[in-house]
């Protein structure tokens, strides 16, 4: 159940998706990553792209800006 | 709207980003009314067009250059569907403007591209720079606005392809006078001109739509607040976007375009460090001399993309999300100037970006647009593979 902090600030698509797809592959079960972006198309993209991956995700404006995407994986 | 958005925590400070979004808007409406009353009526519509565009493009973060590259990259189908259903609409307001005039007796002003070598290689070229850039010539507009450092680099790039693909215009002028130029219901007649062109659009979206993973369904009256505060579904994007490119169309005779204008500021750039103009085919024609001769900025091209990115800004704005967002490294801003110049370069030979010989060209009936989307597809296929070996990725 670990929690895995992944900082895309400044990285533009599809950066954003491609980095945390690839740090996803090597989670397990349970765990969670913290996608931290400031990318507006971002914070829409990886949602729908994690959603096909049947992964829970959740959006935090956490500053003007930037936005913490939470991404769970199920199984 | 997005059924997978848990919640969007707000901030509980006090914002002062909506209250200079209402400053803005009213700094920005305020031009457009000064601009009417001097005479300058077309610029004035082309201003606050410019703002309602950039602000649905923004609010509904509608990216045409992700729209084939995340199709390639992740199988993704969303964009995609929604940029096909902005095809089909505004291709639908296209046949109302244009029986509508028929019905006035009078006819639509139509800007039907020719197409040929020079489009294949402009659209492949503008294809890999919209992958690289991250954003293609309206998504740089946006994302101006939005306070991309970075964008600036696309800009400047974009600037300098631009410039060069109009001096170039002199080698390029005789192959494009000697291309086809076809809008298709003259060539084929309406009814056979409504199949070829709908037909295909409509089992795209379909095809795109079973697809996609999310379904678009009608949720109810959206509270006023989701307008400014909240990101818009890619549908809803095309929904307006495709009323407000129509009633541009109407409004000033000659359809939605962005490049043209993004051309006028490199040249007025190139002018002002002492470049001279005056041998170059492309400001021979006489649209574009007239554009010389009154000043880039008194052009209803630039005023339109000024308005744009100041509409981005206000949507950004108004939704706590502006913010100056700092240069990754380097090699990002290098790679999004090469984008940018590839772009620039790209669209001059097109004529066009993926709005004014894409979107607005297949809207318009016109064989160019879908020899555009084809290239630019592939295109955006090489930006890719050039993409991820840059960046180590794959």
């Amino acid at each position: 159940m670990g929690e895995y902090k992944l900082d895309v600030l400044g990285e533009m698509c599809p950066l954003p998706i491609l980095r945390s797809d690839k740090l996803f592959k090597t989670l397990s079960p349970g765990d969670r990553l913290v996608v931290v972006t400031d990318h507006s198309c971002a914070m829409k993209g990886i949602p729908l792209h994690f959603k096909k991956l049947q992964a829970e995700t959740q959006i935090c404006l956490v500053a003007k800006g930037i936005w913490e995407i939470i991404i769970e994986k199920k199984s | 709207m997005q059924a997978d958005v848990k919640s969007v925590t707000k901030l509980k400070t006090f914002d002062f980003q909506p209250v200079a979004s209402i400053l803005l808007l009213a700094l920005a409406i305020s031009v457009g009314y000064l601009l009417n009353n001097s005479g300058y009526k077309i610029l004035a519509f082309s201003l606050l067009m410019g703002l309602g565009l950039g602000y649905a493009f923004q609010r509904s973060r509608f990216c045409l250059g992700a729209a084939f590259r995340d199709f390639i990259l992740f199988r993704s189908s969303e964009l995609l569907q929604s940029t096909v259903l902005l095809l089909i609409l505004s291709s639908l307001g296209f046949i109302v403007l244009f029986f509508y005039y028929v019905f006035n007796n009078s006819s639509l002003p139509l800007s039907i591209l020719p197409f040929g070598m020079h489009t294949a290689v402009g659209a492949t070229l503008f294809g890999v720079g919209m992958v690289l850039a991250a954003s293609c010539a309206s998504g740089m507009l946006m994302r101006l606005g939005e306070g991309y450092v970075q964008q600036y680099g696309t800009l400047l790039g974009f600037l300098v392809g631009s410039i060069i693909g109009a001096w170039n215009q002199n080698f390029w002028q005789p192959i494009i006078c000697q291309s086809p130029a076809i809008f298709l219901p003259t060539q084929l007649g309406w009814p056979l001109a409504l199949a070829v062109h709908l037909g295909p659009l409509l089992f795209l979206y379909l095809y795109l739509r079973r697809l996609s993973s999310t379904s678009w369904k009608y949720t109810g009256f959206t509270p006023i607040r989701k307008i400014y505060s909240e990101a818009w579904s890619y549908q809803t994007g095309a929904i307006v976007i495709a009323v407000l490119s129509t009633v541009l169309y109407y409004g000033r005779g000659s359809y939605f375009a962005v490049t043209t204008g993004i051309t006028y500021w490199g040249t007025w750039a190139f002018t002002q460090l002492g470049g001279s103009v005056a041998d170059w085919a492309y400001y021979q024609l006489p649209r574009h001399l007239n554009a010389l001769n009154v000043g880039f900025f008194l052009t209803m091209e630039s005023m339109l993309n000024f308005g744009f990115i100041f509409g981005a800004l206000i949507s950004s704005l108004a939704a706590s999300e502006a913010r100056l967002r700092k240069v990754r490294s380097l090699k990002h801003f290098t790679v999004s100037v090469a984008g940018g110049l590839l772009m620039g370069y790209g669209a001059r030979l097109a004529l066009g970006c993926n709005i004014g010989a894409f979107l607005s060209s297949i809207a318009s009936f016109s064989v160019s647009g879908w020899v555009f989307a084809l290239f630019s597809f592939l295109g955006a296929w090489l930006g890719i593979k050039l993409f991820l070996r840059i960046f180590n990725l794959k």
